[in-house]
């Protein structure tokens, strides 16, 4: 059974592109057959998070006129060879595809993939609309501020106006310290608005950026704090019970030699 | 004894029985015993909302009144309406209007707008609005925006498990929150119009 998941958020600059990579990726990692479509027409960003930015020849624009076959949009990853990337057309923008042509795509891709997995861009219109219209779910990626938050909600909204009931949280970002000095949202605050079931969490990581300029999605990295994170989501959307990170864990000496203590 | 000490009048939300002014209770409750009995059949055992005009009666009264309709007939009063409607009635009265009942939440952006009564099974987050002609319940939070008796309706109430709103409007009062009673949760709260101003009050006393 193959599954289409859209990732999405309204608010521009929460991580959606950030999470369609490394859930791809990881999802990839677990050995399922993954295409990720970049739907973001004009301002694509996904190919450059994969680092496969140099291997564009087609895009999704040019297979919906039929310029080229379905395969030969499709860019095989560097690392994974069971993961696909569509990438959107730079020159286009979004009302060079409808909904209807967006759902045939994915129609015609559960045939080949496991998963599908869907790069929404920023806003609810148009393009928006194109992103949902073939998707079986959706995941909300938000960070804990007061704007996304809200932005988050309104999509929810519109979400399960289109019969995408229950979506899925990915609370992006978060500070420990912050929330901890009561100056961040804490995942608790952000459920209560949105009421809806959390997938899960991702600490704010350095390792995120590097990642991102270096084409590698943070998933792969054994040692970044976000990565975890993300391979923890992938297992979840597979169906596997994850306990959601703690992150308060300091993995100082003295704190590992207290909590060792503490265990006893 | 006079022939229409007591007159039964149809009125399109029920019975108005207009009461003789004159004689003693005791003779009027004989009449309205005997009026009663011969309307009997007409009535059968219909759902009645009952009002009396015409003569102060006191709560005892009344009851013996009704007490005399529960007796002799298989009327089912369903409502009492007296001439003098005490305010927290009249608010409740609105709500005989058709209620519409919605189950969930309503969403940033989101827009739920009727001519009755409004009564929500969820919250109402930040960005959304819930707007009525009649009165508007939510059995949860309140943190958007709320518009009761829209049509200039004072006497419409809004009321909150948590009511913590950016804005509440009442027919055309308006009254916004500042920052620092966003989020405070004061437990079920009302609010409507007193003196010429919008009132919350606690719900549990």
């Amino acid at each position: 059974m193959s599954e289409v998941i859209v990732i999405t958020s309204g608010k521009g600059g929460v991580g959606k592109t950030t999470t369609s990579a490394n859930l791809g990726t990881g999802l990839a990692m677990e050995g399922k057959k993954v295409a990720m479509i970049d739907a973001d027409i004009g301002l694509r960003n996904l190919d450059v998070i994969m680092g496969l930015e140099n291997r564009i020849v087609y895009d999704l624009i040019d297979v919906v006129e039929g310029k080229c076959r379905l395969k030969q949009a499709l860019i095989r990853d560097k690392r994974f060879e069971n993961l696909f990337l569509m990438p959107a057309a730079q020159t286009k923008d979004k009302d060079s595809i409808s909904p209807e042509q967006m759902t045939k795509l994915c129609e015609t891709l559960k045939e080949d993939f496991d998963y599908i997995i869907i790069d929404c861009p920023a806003g609810i219109e148009r393009g928006f609309k194109n992103a949902i219209a073939g998707a079986d779910k959706a995941v909300v990626v938000t960070t804990p501020e007061v704007s996304a938050v809200r932005d988050a909600d309104r999509i929810i909204g519109l979400l399960e106006a289109n019969n995408l009931s229950r979506p899925t949280l990915i609370l992006n970002r978060i500070r420990v310290d912050m929330v901890r000095k009561g100056d961040m949202m804490a995942m608790e605050d952000v459920t209560e608005i949105l009421a809806i079931d959390i997938l899960g969490i991702v600490p704010d990581d350095e390792s995120i950026v590097v990642s991102a300029n270096k084409g590698e999605p943070a998933v792969t990295d054994d040692n970044s704090k976000a990565g975890t994170a993300y391979r923890n989501i992938t297992q979840r959307i597979l169906g596997n019970n994850v306990p959601l990170m703690d992150l308060d864990v300091d993995n100082g000496f003295l704190k590992k030699l207290k909590r060792l203590f503490k265990a006893n | 004894m006079k022939e229409n000490s007591i007159i039964f009048k149809g009125k399109n939300n029920g019975i108005q029985i207009i009461l003789d002014n004159k004689m003693s209770f005791n003779e009027l409750k004989t009449a309205f015993e005997n009026k009663i009995k011969s309307a009997k059949n007409f009535f059968k055992d219909a759902d009645l909302s009952i009002s009396f005009k015409g003569r102060e009666i006191n709560e005892l009264e009344e009851k013996e009144l009704i007490d005399i309709i529960s007796k002799n007939t298989s009327i089912n009063v369903s409502f009492l309406n007296n001439n003098e409607l005490k305010t927290s009635e009249k608010v409740f009265n609105a709500l005989k209007n058709i209620t519409v009942f919605h189950k969930g939440s309503i969403r940033n952006g989101q827009s739920l707008k009727d001519n009755g009564s409004i009564v929500i099974i969820g919250d109402v987050n930040p960005g959304g609005e819930i707007i009525a002609r009649g009165n508007i319940i939510i059995l949860g939070s309140l943190k958007g925006i709320a518009h009761a008796g829209c049509d200039g309706n004072a006497d419409c109430f809004i009321a909150a498990f948590n009511l913590c709103p950016m804005q509440l409007r009442i027919a055309d009062f308006i009254t916004y929150f500042s920052d620092g009673n966003f989020n405070k949760a004061n437990g079920a709260e009302i609010a409507r119009i007193k003196n010429g101003q919008i009132f919350i009050e606690s719900l549990i006393h």
